[in-house]
């Protein structure tokens, strides 16, 4: 199989932050976020994820060494190559913006930078989700081409898992224990900012959302398989039957129509008129947005592999 | 020696003259090599009898990985060590066999989609650059006919090449040189698509009705074209074969539209709960 396990990890990796970037800096327009806290926090995040979504693709290269070919060339025609771009501009533009929030204490100059980088790492990061997302669209296999939803189906899971994050952090995800003798730093330094900005009426609305969102990728899977089903290119239907019956089949059911759709839908649904502040309905909330997160990368590993069989 | 700014714009704008000129020049070239010769294989897909020597003769031709025993219940699939594979079907109780590599297409999807420019085109033959090839798979991908494999030794994509290197010479590929069927036939696209006509009025004339000519216009027009006698599909052939990129912009605007329609829900419940606030504040007023 010539895309495996590193593919996954990379489209998972990347379009989640992508997500967690746009709706981080949508909810900072929507709730007059001065301080840019959530973008600040999805920026931090979303780097790492980005450089470590470069690596798993460099290591799936049949010839590593040669990763700086992509950057000799930029051709329209090819995601790929746009994408390269994509990744290149968005990791500057954000080390600029980390860089600007480190000395944003000292000058105002900084403070102005961010908010205008901003904008710009918000079309970019919308590139970089579009860039996972059409990447195998436009390829020759039946089952991501015999339609345009695919693009649209990876896209909405990028959003959903980006919401799915935030409502983590607004319901109260920790990194590691909390010991109020002994804070965790981390947890203090990346999360409690972001969480400010998080209270929970806004993580509820967020979860309300994440029931759109999550309704809207049903509805672009479904449209997505029967376009494949109708197609009458070769392969279409043995692929169709491939992720929906073989041993894939399982992952298929499982993993996308139960972990990322299903379960999250019937855990955020009751929590959605309780008040989230009860500890019973903050962990539903949390154990339904990691079903999204979860959910999000096994889509990716069955549409990448039921793709090429 | 100080430069001036006059200087600058001139020195920029005589090199990006000079890029324009010698661009404008190579892509001349390529069209006049191309119509000049425009070299296309013909293949008789009723004529094959699958002896297996056109894959035989590739795997020499090009120092592949060792020579196979044909066995039409298990066909051997393309991979980056087999260029040549040949597809049974059966019509009726006889046996056809197509021979499936790499069509050195017009629109070539894989060239098309290459993030390096590994890929290219020299003249009829759409070639990939083994010091260039990343082995990032995503010409393997893109090609409608499943024709390029990556090679997990070189860890790069590899297919047919055209045998540029004999044709580029006056020499024919391998492949069709050795067919002792004659189910190959190498010339100039114009007496290929004649000869493949003529063929086919004699296949409709003996009670094939589907019989067709497959690769003409299909991509752009394709450097190996097939006579059928029955309908592209029955052959493992995508009737009407799109270029990847094709519909790369409605894909691009999928994408738009979906993160459109997903953060339209956010912006929906949050500014209800504004106009919620709002009517609390006035009320408490």
């Amino acid at each position: 199989m010539t895309w495996s396990i590193p593919i996954w990890f990379d489209l998972w990796l990347i379009g989640m932050a992508g997500g967690l970037s746009t709706v981080a800096f949508f909810l900072g327009i929507l709730n007059g976020d001065k301080d840019k806290s959530l973008f600040k926090f999805a920026t931090y995040l979303g780097f790492p994820m980005v450089m470590l979504s470069v690596l798993f693709l460099i290591s799936d290269l049949g010839n590593p060494l040669r990763f700086w070919h992509f950057i000799t060339r930029f051709n329209v025609d090819s995601p790929m190559s746009l994408g390269t771009w994509f990744i290149i501009s968005w990791s500057a533009v954000s080390v600029l913006m980390i860089f600007a929030w480190q000395i944003e204490k000292r000058r105002n100059r900084a403070i102005k930078a961010v908010n205008a980088l901003g904008w710009i790492s918000f079309v970019l990061s919308f590139l970089l989700m579009a860039y996972g997302a059409v990447t195998p669209a436009v390829s020759g296999r039946p089952l991501w081409t015999s339609t345009f939803l695919l693009p649209a189906l990876l896209v909405i899971s990028d959003i959903s898992m980006g919401l799915a994050i935030l409502i983590m952090v607004g319901a109260g995800f920790r990194l590691g224990k909390n010991n109020p003798e002994k804070p965790n730093k981390l947890d203090e330094w990346l999360l409690s900012p972001a969480r400010a900005m998080l209270p929970a009426a806004t993580t509820q609305k967020l979860a309300a959302a994440n029931v759109y969102v999550i309704i809207l990728s049903a509805v672009a899977l479904a449209g997505q398989l029967l376009g494949v089903f109708l197609s009458n290119l070769p392969h279409a239907k043995d692929q169709l039957s491939g992720m929906t019956m073989s041993w894939l089949g399982i992952a298929f059911w499982l993993g996308i129509i139960g972990l990322a759709l299903g379960l999250p839908l019937f855990l955020y649904f009751p929590s959605l008129k309780k008040d989230i502040n009860e500890t019973r309905v903050r962990k539903t909330v949390l154990i339904a947005s990691i079903c999204v997160v979860a959910g999000g990368f096994v889509l990716r590993a069955v549409i990448i592999t039921a793709g090429q069989l | 020696m100080e430069l001036t700014r006059r200087d600058f714009l001139k020195t920029t704008g005589c090199a990006v003259g000079l890029a324009l000129v010698s661009s404008t020049l190579s892509s001349d070239n390529v069209e006049a090599l191309a119509g000049d010769r425009n070299m296309t294989i013909q293949i008789d897909v009723g004529k094959c009898s699958g002896c297996w020597k056109c894959h035989t003769a590739c795997t020499k031709q090009n120092n592949l990985n060792g020579v196979k025993s044909y066995d039409p219940n298990h066909p051997y699939p393309l991979s980056g060590e087999d260029w040549v594979a040949l597809l049974p079907t059966k019509r009726g109780k006889a046996w056809r066999f197509r021979k499936h590599s790499c069509m050195h297409c017009t629109d070539a999807s894989c060239l098309e989609v290459c993030p390096t420019g590994a890929i290219s085109r020299n003249g009829e033959a759409v070639v990939i650059n083994q010091d260039w090839c990343t082995g990032c798979g995503y010409c393997v991908q893109a090609c409608p006919f499943g024709i390029p494999h990556k090679d997990e030794t070189t860890g790069t994509a590899r297919k047919c090449d055209f045998c540029i290197g004999r044709v580029s010479q006056g020499g024919m590929p391998a492949c069709v040189e050795i067919c002792p069927a004659k189910a190959m036939h190498f010339g100039t696209r114009t007496d290929m698509i004649d000869s493949a006509t003529a063929r086919v009025t004699e296949l409709v004339g003996n009670g094939y009705a589907d019989a067709n000519i497959y690769g003409v216009n299909e991509l752009g027009g394709m450097h190996v074209i097939y006579v059928l006698d029955g309908k592209p599909s029955v052959y493992g052939l995508p009737d009407v074969p799109k270029s990847a990129t094709s519909n790369s912009p409605v894909k691009w605007v999928s994408g738009l539209t979906a993160f459109g329609l997903a953060l339209a829900p956010m912006w929906l419940v949050l500014k209800k709960r504004g106009q919620n606030d709002a009517k609390v504040k006035e009320a408490r007023k």
